[in-house]
C-alpha cells in the first residue's frame, strides 16, 4: 500500500485551471423526464482506467434518482467512447448497476455498506459495476462536502430497498414500443398457442389453471402441458414442486419430441407419484409414446451460488485496480481464469444443451429438464437447446422472444439475480450472464449463424442493469402484473 | 480461413454429432433458415463441390490445404488412367512403394483398413471403405521421425507397424499384417523420401514440374523495395559491396546503408559483428525518417573490445535520422543470456561507448527454449485435448508467453519508431532468428503494404530469406537427425504473431488465416524451393530459381483462396497497428495447433 502513495496523482495542469469546468449544453448531463438530481459535485476528477492515478479528467459528477453521470469538457472521452446511447453518457452508469462502493484513502480501501451515512471527508472513491466497469473518482479539487455527499447519496440511492423505488416507476419518457410487433412476448395465450403451431408440435394443450395466477404465482397464466392431462390433476401435482413449478412445455419438434422444464419435488415430499404421473401424461404426448428423457440439471449444473462465486473471481481478473495487478494477473493469466471456474460452467452448461439437442434430433425423445426451483438452469439449457436446434432463435427478434418466452415468462427471478433491491435474504447470481456467454461461444464456433454480434450480447447484459426497461426488472410474470396495475 | 474448405468436411461427417446437430438443423429448416441464406453469400471463394470430392473428405485427419490440393489433383487423376488406390500425383510426382491390408490407426474415429502409398513426394493412405474413404495426405517434407512399432513377437491387434512423427503437430500409425511382410518396404521408401538428403537424393522440389501463370521468383526485387522506400535519398544508399558474398556469407547481395559509410568503415564494422552481418536498413519511415535496421552482436567479449569505426557506424545511422538525437539498441535476449555470450567472444553494446544509444533488453528466449515448449504444446494438443484445466495445461507449456513477449517488444519497437521517431537498431547473437522476428513485426505493424498478400510475401523473402534466417537448419529440410539442436520453430512463431495481429486487426490484412497455415504447410513440405538453403547465397549456388517453383507462383495463381473478406482496403485505413501485447489478447491459434482433431476445427 506503500505504493500507492508515491503513485498518487500528481498534477499535470495548472492549478488555476481548476477553478471552474465550464461545459457547453452538449456536455452537460442530461436529465431525463422524471429523474431528479440528487447532488451535483464540481471539479471532481475521474481517473482515466488502469492509468495507476496519472491520467485524469475533470469534471462535474451528478447522483440523480436513476444514475451517476460525469460530465467533462474533455471530448476525447466521446470520441474514443465505442458505445454510448441516449440515456447515458460515456462516463454514465446507471445506479441499478453499481455494485460495489469503496472509500479510498491515503492507504486504505474501504468498502461501504449500503445505507450507511459517511461523516468523514471523502477523498477518492472506487466505483464497481456490475457489468465489470470501475470508475475512480478523486475529490481533491471539489468543494469540502462534495466527496462526503456524492458518496452519501449513492449510498442511499443505489441500493433500493424496495422495488417500487427503483428508477422504472418514476420514468416518465415515452416507451418505444414498435418492436413489439415482432418480438412475441409470452404474455398472452395466443402467443403461447402460436408457439405450439409455429414449431408444429402436437399433442399439448394451453391450460387456463394459472390464469390468475392461483395455482402458482411465479408461473405463467398460460401453462403448455400435455393433450391427457386434466386441469384437476394438474391442479393436484403443482402443489408437489418446489416454487410450483410444475413440467410445462417450451419448445418441440413437428415429429413430436417436445422440450419441456420443470423444478425438483419439494424435499417434504417422499412419494414421487405427481411427478410420475405427469410424466406419464408427457410420454402419452409423444407420437410414438417414447419414454422422456429426463436431465437432472441440479446434480450436473453449477448452481446459482457457485456461479455468483465463480463471476466474482472472475470480476477481480476482469477489473484490475492498478498496473501492478494488472501485470500479475497477466502473468498466470490462464491459469487464474481457469480458476475461477467460469469457462468451466460454461462449458458445461453447453454440454448439457448439446445432450438435450442430441437427444431431441438424433433420438426424437422429448427431454425433460429438471432443476431445484426450475427458473435458473433450466433457463440457460432450454434456451441454449433451442438455439441449437431453431434457427429462429438466431435471429434478432427471434432471440428476443427466446428470452421473452424462456426466461421472461417462464419467471427467471430478475430482482434477485440482478440484485436490484438490496435483500439479505435474496441470492445474486449471473445466471443469465453465463448464459449470454454460452450464446456468444455459439457465435463464435458459428459465425454466419447468428444475426446479431457480440456487441448486441453486451448491450443485452447492460441493458439488464438499467432500470428504465421493464423487461429484466421482475422476478416473474405475476409481479409484472402487480406492477403494472399500481 | 478454414471456413470453405471445412463446409464439405463438415457435412459429411456422421461420427461427431456436436456438429451435426447444428449443421444438419440448420439446413433442415424452412425458408427463414439463417445459416442456409448465409452461406450463399459467404461462399465466394467455394468451388462448388461434386459429389465424389465432398465424400472423400470427410476423413479425420484431413486438412484443407490437402482437401484443397487434392481437388486439384483430382484433376489430374482423370488425366492418367490410375487404379482406384493409387493416389493424385502432381507433375514430377512418382509412385516408390505401396503396401496393401495396412491400417491406419487413426485417434479420433478408430482403426481404418486400406491400402498405404509412398511417392518421392507424400505418404498417402486411402482406407477402403468405398463411399467415405478415410484418407491421409501428408507430404514427406512435414515428416520428422519414421520407427518402427513392435517386432517379430508382437501379438495382439494392431501392434506391428510403424509410428510416423510429424513437425505439424500430429502424429500417425499405421499397423502392418506381419505375414505380409510389408513393413519393410514401406519403412524403407519412408526413409528414403522423406528423408533424402540423409539418402543422397534431391529434394521433391527439384522434381516438381507445375507451371504456374505467375512466377514468384520475381515478387521480391530489393532495389525496386528499396526505392519504394525512397533510397537511394540524402542519408542511404544502396550498396553492392556484397555482391559476391564476400563480406558476409548470410547476408544478400545488395543492401542499404547510411550514405556517409565507405567501404572501409563497412569492412571494419564487419570484423567487430558476429559472422560479419553489420547494421543495414530493414525499413524506413515515409515521413519522420527514423528507421529499424538490424545486425548480430558486437565482438565485446570478455576484454570489453571497442571498435571505433563501429561507434561511428552507428552515429551515422542516427544521425540519418534529423528528428532525433538518440537512438535505441533492442537486444532480443534476456539480459543473462546477452551478458553470458561476452565469454563467447559476443556481447551487447555499452552505453559509455554508444554515447547516444540507448540499450533494451527485449527478453525473448532463444531457439531451444522454443523448441521444447512447442514439444509440450504437441503434447497438450495432439492427438486429444484434455478438457479439464485446458487453460492451464496452455499456459504451462509457456508458448502463449513466448508469443506474447516477441509481439511486446515489437510493439516497443514501433512505438519507438512512430510515437518517438527515434531509429531503432535490432540485434540478438547472430540476428537470423530473434532479430528476423523483431523487424518484419514492426514493419507489418507500420507498414500496410505488408499487409497485403504480395507485400507479405516480399517481408518473408526479404526479412527472413534474404537475411539469411537458417531455414534449412531450423526445419532440417529432408534430414533425418530429428533432434539435431540447430532445429527451431522459429518462423512458426513469426506467423504466429502474424495471426495475433490479424484477431487484433480483421480488417488491416488483405489475406486471411488460411494463407497463413497455406505458408506453415509448405515451410515442410518442400515442394517448393522457397524455404530451400539457409542463404541467399547458397541459393543463388544451387540454382533454386531456375530448379524449383516458388511458393509465390502457387498462392498468387489462386489469390482468392487468401483473401480476407473483411479487408478495408483504401487509403484511409489505419496506418500504424499497435496491437494490444497482453496475454489477455494472445490466443491458442487453435485452426493451426488443434485443426487435427475434428472436433476442434472452427464450424461452419
Amino acid at each position: 500500500m506503500t505504493e500507492l502513495k508515491e503513485s498518487r496523482f500528481k498534477s499535470y495542469i495548472d492549478e488555476e485551471q481548476f477553478a471552474s469546468v465550464n461545459l457547453t449544453d452538449e456536455q452537460r448531463t442530461k436529465i431525463l423526464d422524471g429523474e431528479t438530481v440528487v447532488y451535483e459535485a464540481h471539479k471532481v476528477l475521474l481517473f482515466a482506467p488502469l492509468s495507476d492515478r496519472k491520467k485524469a479528467t475533470l469534471g462535474v459528477l451528478t447522483v440523480t434518482t436513476f444514475k451517476l453521470s460525469f460530465a467533462s469538457a474533455d471530448d476525447r472521452d466521446i470520441e474514443n467512447c465505442c458505445q454510448q446511447n441516449f440515456l447515458l453518457g460515456p462516463n454514465d452508469a446507471c445506479l441499478s448497476s453499481i455494485d460495489t462502493i469503496y472509500q479510498i484513502g491515503d492507504k486504505t480501501k474501504k468498502k461501504l455498506t449500503p445505507g450507511q451515512n459517511v461523516s468523514g471527508k471523502v477523498k477518492e472513491l472506487l466505483i464497481i459495476c456490475k457489468n465489470m466497469r470501475s470508475l475512480e473518482f478523486s475529490f481533491k479539487h471539489a468543494d469540502r462536502d462534495s466527496g462526503k455527499n456524492i458518496t452519501n447519496a449513492l449510498l442511499h440511492h443505489a441500493y433500493p430497498k424496495r422495488h417500487s423505488l427503483l428508477f422504472a416507476y418514476d420514468n416518465k419518457e415515452p416507451c418505444v414500443t414498435s418492436i413489439y410487433k415482432e418480438v412475441c412476448l409470452f404474455r398472452k395465450r395466443e402467443q403461447w398457442k402460436k408457439e405450439l403451431e409455429r414449431t408444429k408440435c402436437k399433442n399439448w394443450r394451453a391450460s387456463v389453471v394459472n390464469e390468475n395466477f392461483q395455482t402458482s404465482h411465479t408461473m405463467m397464466s398460460t401453462l403448455i402441458v400435455p393433450q391427457s392431462v386434466t386441469d384437476s390433476s394438474l391442479i393436484l401435482a403443482i402443489e408437489h414442486f418446489r416454487n410450483r413449478c410444475c413440467p410445462v412445455w417450451v419448445w418441440g419438434t413437428p415429429r413430436g419430441a417436445a422440450l419441456v422444464r420443470m423444478a425438483d419435488l419439494l424435499p417434504t415430499i417422499q412419494d414421487r407419484m405427481q411427478e410420475n404421473i405427469l410424466l406419464e401424461h408427457i410420454r402419452k404426448s409423444h407420437p410414438e409414446k417414447k419414454q422422456p428423457y429426463i436431465i437432472d440439471l441440479t446434480k450436473e449444473c453449477p448452481s446459482p451460488k457457485e456461479i455468483q462465486a465463480s463471476f466474482l473471481k472472475l470480476r477481480e481478473l476482469c477489473v484490475p485496480e492498478n498496473t501492478r495487478t494488472f501485470k500479475s494477473q497477466d502473468f498466470k493469466f490462464y491459469g487464474l481464469l481457469d480458476a475461477t471456474k467460469w469457462m468451466t460452467h460454461v462449458s458445461t452448461c453447453l454440454t448439457k444443451a448439446l445432450e438435450a439437442a442430441n437427444q431431441i434430433y438424433e433420438h426424437t425423445s422429448t427431454v425433460v429438464l429438471q432443476e431445484g426451483n426450475g427458473q435458473d438452469l433450466n433457463c440457460v439449457v432450454s434456451s441454449l437447446v433451442q438455439l441449437m436446434l431453431d434457427s429462429h432463435f438466431r435471429t434478432k427478434y427471434g432471440f428476443q422472444s427466446l428470452i421473452q418466452k424462456d426466461w421472461v415468462a417462464m419467471g427467471h427471478p430478475f430482482t434477485n439475480r440482478l440484485g436490484h433491491i438490496l435483500n439479505k435474504d435474496i441470492e445474486q447470481s449471473p445466471v443469465f450472464l453465463l448464459f449470454l456467454d454460452c450464446v456468444w461461444q455459439l457465435t463464435q464456433q458459428y459465425p454466419a449463424a447468428f444475426q446479431f454480434s457480440e456487441t448486441y450480447l453486451t448491450t443485452v447484459w447492460d441493458s439488464a442493469h438499467i432500470s428504465i426497461f421493464d423487461t429484466f426488472l421482475f422476478n416473474c410474470e405475476h409481479d409484472r402484473i402487480i406492477a403494472e396495475n399500481k | 480461413m478454414m471456413k470453405r474448405g471445412s463446409v464439405e468436411l463438415l457435412d459429411m461427417d456422421s461420427n461427431n454429432y456436436s456438429k451435426n446437430i447444428a449443421l444438419d438443423t440448420f439446413r433442415a429448416d424452412s425458408k427463414s433458415n439463417l445459416i442456409n441464406s448465409k452461406q450463399e453469400t459467404t461462399s465466394w471463394g467455394k468451388t462448388s463441390p461434386s459429389k465424389s470430392y465432398c465424400s472423400s473428405s470427410s476423413t479425420s485427419t484431413e486438412n484443407v490445404v490437402s482437401t484443397l490440393e487434392r481437388k486439384k489433383a483430382a484433376t489430374f487423376e482423370s488425366n492418367i488412367a490410375n487404379r482406384p488406390d493409387d493416389p493424385p500425383l502432381l507433375p514430377g510426382e512418382k509412385v516408390t512403394g505401396q503396401a496393401r491390408d495396412v491400417t491406419y490407426l487413426c485417434p479420433y474415429y478408430g482403426p481404418a483398413r486400406g491400402v498405404l502409398t509412398v511417392t518421392n513426394y507424400k505418404l498417402y493412405f486411402r482406407s477402403a471403405d468405398k463411399d467415405t474413404p478415410n484418407i491421409i495426405d501428408v507430404p514427406l517434407g512435414v515428416v520428422s521421425r519414421i520407427e518402427k512399432v513392435g517386432g517379430a513377437s508382437s501379438r495382439g491387434e494392431n501392434a506391428y507397424g510403424i509410428e510416423v512423427f510429424c513437425k505439424d503437430m500430429r502424429n500417425l500409425r499405421f499397423a502392418h499384417k506381419q505375414e505380409n511382410h510389408s513393413r519393410r518396404d514401406v519403412f524403407e521408401k519412408l526413409q528414403q523420401f522423406a528423408f533424402p538428403l540423409s539418402h543422397k537424393i534431391k529434394l521433391f522440389a527439384f522434381e516438381y514440374s507445375e507451371t504456374f501463370p505467375e512466377n514468384g521468383w520475381t515478387i521480391y526485387e530489393p532495389i525496386a523495395e528499396l526505392k519504394r522506400m525512397g533510397v537511394n535519398n540524402d542519408m542511404w544508399k544502396i550498396s553492392r559491396i556484397n555482391e559476391q558474398y564476400e563480406i558476409c556469407d548470410s547476408y544478400p547481395a545488395v543492401w542499404a546503408i547510411p550514405a556517409q559509410a565507405s567501404d572501409e568503415d563497412i569492412k571494419a564494422v564487419a570484423s567487430y559483428r558476429s559472422r560479419a552481418r553489420i547494421p543495414v536498413l530493414s525499413w524506413i519511415h515515409p515521413e519522420s525518417q527514423a528507421t529499424i535496421t538490424r545486425c548480430s552482436q558486437p565482438l565485446v567479449g570478455v576484454s570489453g573490445k571497442r571498435c571505433r569505426e563501429d561507434e561511428r557506424y552507428i552515429q551515422l545511422i542516427m544521425d540519418a535520422n534529423a528528428q532525433s538525437h538518440k537512438m535505441f539498441i533492442m537486444d532480443a535476449r534476456p539480459s543473462a543470456n546477452a551478458i553470458a555470450n561476452k565469454a563467447k567472444g559476443g556481447g551487447y553494446e555499452s552505453e559509455d561507448a554508444y554515447q547516444n544509444a540507448e540499450l533494451v533488453f527485449l527478453d525473448i528466449h532463444n531457439i531451444h527454449v522454443m523448441r521444447e515448449s512447442l514439444r509440450k504444446l504437441k503434447e497438450l494438443c495432439y492427438p486429444n485435448i484434455e478438457e479439464t484445466k485446458w487453460l492451464s495445461g496452455v499456459e504451462s507449456t509457456y508458448w502463449l508467453k513466448h508469443i506474447k513477449c516477441i509481439l511486446a517488444g515489437a510493439v516497443r519497437i514501433v512505438d519507438k519508431v512512430e510515437n518517438h521517431k527515434t531509429s531503432v537498431l535490432v540485434h540478438c547473437s547472430d540476428g537470423w532468428d530473434r532479430t528476423a522476428q523483431l523487424t518484419a513485426l514492426p514493419m507489418l505493424m507500420l507498414d500496410p503494404y505488408y499487409r497485403t498478400i504480395k507485400g507479405f510475401e516480399v517481408l518473408i523473402e526479404k526479412e527472413w530469406l534474404s537475411f539469411g534466417h537458417k531455414f534449412q537448419q531450423r526445419i532440417g529440410h529432408g534430414d533425418d537427425h530429428h533432434s539435431d539442436a540447430d532445429r527451431s520453430p522459429v518462423f512458426l512463431q513469426f506467423i504466429d504473431c502474424v495471426w495475433q495481429i490479424t484477431q487484433q486487426f480483421p480488417n488491416a490484412f488483405e489475406f486471411n488465416d488460411y494463407f497463413l497455415i497455406t505458408i506453415l504447410d509448405h515451410l515442410y513440405s518442400c515442394r517448393f524451393g522457397t524455404f530451400l538453403c539457409n542463404s541467399e547465397r547458397e541459393r543463388v549456388q544451387e540454382k533454386l530459381k531456375e530448379q524449383t517453383v516458388s511458393l509465390w507462383s502457387y498462392t498468387n495463381s489462386q489469390f482468392d483462396l487468401y483473401k480476407n473478406p473483411l479487408y478495408w482496403a483504401n487509403n484511409n485505413q489505419q496506418r500504424v497497428l499497435i496491437p494490444i501485447a497482453s496475454i489477455r489478447h494472445i490466443k491458442l491459434w487453435k485452426a493451426y495447433y488443434c485443426r487435427w482433431n475434428p472436433s476442434m476445427r472452427t464450424q461452419v
